[in-house]
């Protein structure tokens, strides 16, 4: 897992091409497990959502939160032993570590219930558009509580963006080390980070001792049981912070079709075209219960089920409709903010194949799990 | 016919009625405070900004939550009233009123059994349940009576055995008896139970439980009635209720259905529960021939649209599931896997321009995940969207969905036909032609 490059690099075509390096390695990460389904048959007396739960427990949401873990740590150490006078190199070390955090964590975001939940790391991680303003005055005054719900949109993954990313990373260095705000900065970015890291080592510790205990029970499909959380929690991902947040909202769908650039991921780094493709990808191999090696996940539960979309099995049609989704999303090359803008009916396309797979997700495979959709208890008939 | 005309006149124990009504009342007082402890009241009434109307019903607007508190309350003391025969006919109207209010006040919350509940409280303002064993005798309000008139016990039992066996009949389609769907789909989702979890998926156990279904809805009205098979039918009550209690999350209903039948139990049982010792002299009670004609019409008026309402989904030539024309109050119980996903366009300015709605701001999951399935929430939504989107320029602006249901697991099909403008489309009783084919 050695996606920290330490490779010293001094401008950013560099930096690109060290991106394109991250971006390969997680794509074989990612991609190496794409399973071969006909050794892969799960047979009738087999399968049951014991396995499953194990699977995806061992095999997928643990891995990708220590990994997190692992990533953000090493990110969070290297932001704390930053120390005015700050030099553009170790800044560029820390947009490659930082960029590499923030891929990693979309890996993750479908994971919100439980720990996640409980703390509500979703919300302190990765909320978005961050407010500059919060943030300036945040440093300028160097007192701040960033558990407060009105610092929501002054910290995670989008601060520190928008604190480590200038087009002139020669002004940025100067921001760093300016006389009257640069500690304070400098102090506030440490905090920002150091706060993410904390939350982020407190979920995935859950995750490794007793919340694990509690997931692998629960293996019912009532509203509690960890199916039922897990559907419920990947489809609000999908629909609510992937399709509408990451490319809908940008995109004008709720603006008369006018975009609204500024509201897409990662404007600072402009990388959320990778962004976007790892929580794609990253929740089409949750759903297929593949980590670092194939296993048992929801498509082989389909397949047990004989659930079928027409006259294909649904297992399949939902993975044809991700690679479109994938193919749309290869078809664009410069991050969401600058697309939507420049080529919106190539965006427009893209919401419309993540707009398929939402029905294929949301209501067909919810159905055929007999999973209620719905976070309101109520009676039924 | 004639006699059986006759026979609703004559006089009979007064015990069952009373059973009846304690159970009754305690249970609409329970069942209303948990709807309370629930925090149901503010999730279902208070915190939507937009309810969803049964045709008809347009005008039943949400009271201040001050006010639905109260009227809560009043609907809680009323059911209480009820079950202890304290100002019993007043009670009985106050509860069905409320409770019908209630269950007005936003149709996504409709259940089958909230119906049956409406109906049986309404019938139970004609009853003199309170005629014995209650606090109105007790407090001398009214005189005790041993007996009462054999309509006053049958039709509550009619209305029991009308939810049943039409019951039975929404059961005897295609998708129920062939495929053994939705039990395929909802059984299959518990083989993590103990003991019987390794057989839920299995394709003969969605079939069994199909067809006993059906046979038991159809078949245990008469199992009860009938004298020698009572004891095993009413075992088999608790059975089919506890069970799928236990599996599928129908709240209250099979506890209301476990403890009615216990009406169809024999009057020396009801008696001997009551200590009542009918008095002799009441035998000889006779009613005044227009009394007669009344209650007769009554009976005919009320049970006659029991027995033909159900049945007005004939009149619709779509297919019943998908379009839900006379779906409701037909006591179809747990019949169909029907699930949706809607998103709307609105287009304020012109047909070109719109916005994708996003639900979650107007509707809450619940309302959401019902109208999705549901043709006249999605219009009734649809108009909601476009009045809140209006302006002088643009009255009326246009309204399409992006739509798609998955029935019996059959796949997700597109729902509402993709151009239609559904501001345009008027909320009416007349078949749907604005849906797809299914």
């Amino acid at each position: 897992m050695n996606l920290i490059h330490k490779t010293r690099v001094s401008n950013f075509k560099l930096l690109n091409s060290s991106l394109f390096c991250l971006v390969t390695l997680n794509l074989l990460l990612l991609s190496s497990c794409k399973k071969d389904k006909k050794n892969d048959d799960i047979t009738k007396a087999e399968f049951n959502k014991s396995i499953l739960l194990e699977n995806i427990a061992n095999n997928v949401i643990i891995p990708r939160y220590d990994s997190l873990k692992f990533i953000v740590s090493n990110f969070n150490q290297q932001i704390q032993a930053l120390s005015q006078p700050v030099s553009a190199n170790d800044l560029i070390e820390a947009q490659i570590s930082f960029k590499s955090a923030y891929q990693t964590w979309q890996l993750c975001s479908s994971f919100d219930f439980g720990p996640a939940e409980s703390i509500a790391l979703k919300g302190s991680i990765n909320t978005y558009p961050c407010d500059t303003l919060v943030i300036k005055s945040n440093i300028t005054s160097g007192s701040y509580n960033l558990g407060a719900a009105s610092n929501l949109v002054a910290i995670g993954f989008p601060a520190v963006d928008y604190l480590l990313f200038h087009n002139n990373v020669n002004l940025l260095v100067d921001y760093f080390n300016d006389n009257a705000i640069g500690a304070n900065r400098l102090q506030y970015l440490k905090d920002v980070v150091a706060n993410a890291n904390q939350q982020v080592e407190l979920v995935a510790n859950q995750w490794n001792s007793s919340y694990k205990t509690t997931f692998l029970a629960a293996n019912g499909t009532d509203v509690g049981s960890s199916i039922g959380l897990m559907v419920n929690a990947l489809n609000m991902d999908y629909e609510k912070y992937i399709r509408d947040g990451k490319v809908g909202i940008p995109l004008g769908v709720r603006s008369l079709g006018i975009p609204i650039p500024g509201k897409a991921e990662a404007i600072y780094s402009q990388h959320s075209l990778v962004l976007l493709k790892t929580s794609v990808t990253g929740l089409q191999n949750y759903i297929n219960g593949n980590g670092s090696e194939s296993g048992i996940g929801f498509d082989d539960y389909l397949d047990h089920l004989e659930a079928k979309h027409g006259s294909e099995l649904l297992s399949n049609k939902i993975n044809t409709q991700f690679s479109s989704v994938i193919t749309k999303i290869d078809a664009l090359q410069a991050s969401i903010d600058v697309e939507v803008l420049n080529n919106q009916s190539k965006v427009q396309e893209l919401y419309d194949e993540m707009q398929k797979l939402v029905v294929l997700l949301k209501l067909d495979l919810t159905s055929a799990l007999s999973i209620l959709i719905t976070y309101q208890d109520n009676d039924g008939d | 016919m004639h006699q059986l005309w006759n026979k609703i006149f004559q006089p009979t124990s007064i015990a069952p009625l009373i059973t009846f009504r304690v159970l009754f009342g305690a249970m609409m007082f329970f069942s209303t405070l948990r709807f309370w402890l629930n925090g149901w009241i503010e999730e279902n009434y208070i915190n939507p900004n937009f309810h969803f109307k049964f045709y008809g019903f347009s005008w039943v607007t949400v009271p201040s939550p001050t006010l639905l508190y109260a009227i809560f309350i009043v609907t809680a003391f009323a059911a209480l009233a009820i079950s202890l025969g304290f100002l019993y006919r007043w009670a009985c109207v106050t509860f069905f009123l409320l409770f019908t209010y209630i269950e007005l006040i936003d149709a996504t919350f409709y259940l089958n059994h909230y119906y049956f509940v409406s109906l049986v409280s309404f019938l139970l303002i004609f009853l003199p349940a309170n005629r014995n064993r209650s606090l109105d005798v007790y407090l001398g309000l009214t005189k005790r009576k041993t007996h009462v008139f054999n309509w006053h016990i049958w039709s509550i039992m009619l209305m029991l055995s009308i939810v049943y066996f039409y019951a039975g009949i929404a059961k005897l389609n295609y998708h129920w008896l062939i495929e053994a769907q939705p039990l395929k789909i909802w059984l299959a989702a518990h083989t993590h139970l103990p003991l019987i979890g390794s057989f839920m998926d299995d394709n003969w156990l969605a079939y069994a439980f199909s067809w006993g279904g059906a046979i038991f809805d159809l078949s245990i009205p008469f199992l009860l009635l009938i004298k020698k098979t009572r004891r095993i039918a009413y075992l088999l009550v608790i059975f089919f209720h506890g069970f799928t209690s236990w599996l599928f999350p129908i709240g209250i209903f099979p506890f209301v259905m476990i403890l009615s039948t216990t009406i169809f139990f024999s009057i020396e049982l009801h008696e001997r529960i009551w200590k009542i010792a009918r008095n002799k002299d009441e035998q000889q009670i006779t009613i005044g021939k227009s009394v007669r004609v009344i209650v007769r019409s009554f009976l005919i008026v009320f049970f006659g649209f029991q027995l033909i309402f159900p049945f007005r989904h004939l009149l619709y030539p779509n297919n019943l599931f998908w379009t839900e024309q006379g779906y409701r109050f037909s006591w179809r119980v747990m019949l169909m896997e029907k699930a949706g996903y809607a998103q709307f366009k609105v287009y304020p300015k012109n047909d070109n321009q719109y916005i994708i709605i996003n639900n979650a701001d107007y509707l809450t999951p619940i309302q959401e995940k019902m109208m999705a399935t549901q043709p006249d929430f999605i219009l009734q939504y649809a108009h909601y969207l476009s009045s809140l989107y209006k302006s002088t320029k643009n009255p009326s602006p246009k309204v399409t969905a992006f739509s798609f249901v998955s029935l019996n697991g059959k796949g997700s099909q597109r729902y509402v036909k993709e151009d239609v403008n559904l501001t345009e489309i008027e909320n009416s009783l007349k078949p749907i032609d604005w849906l797809e084919k299914y």
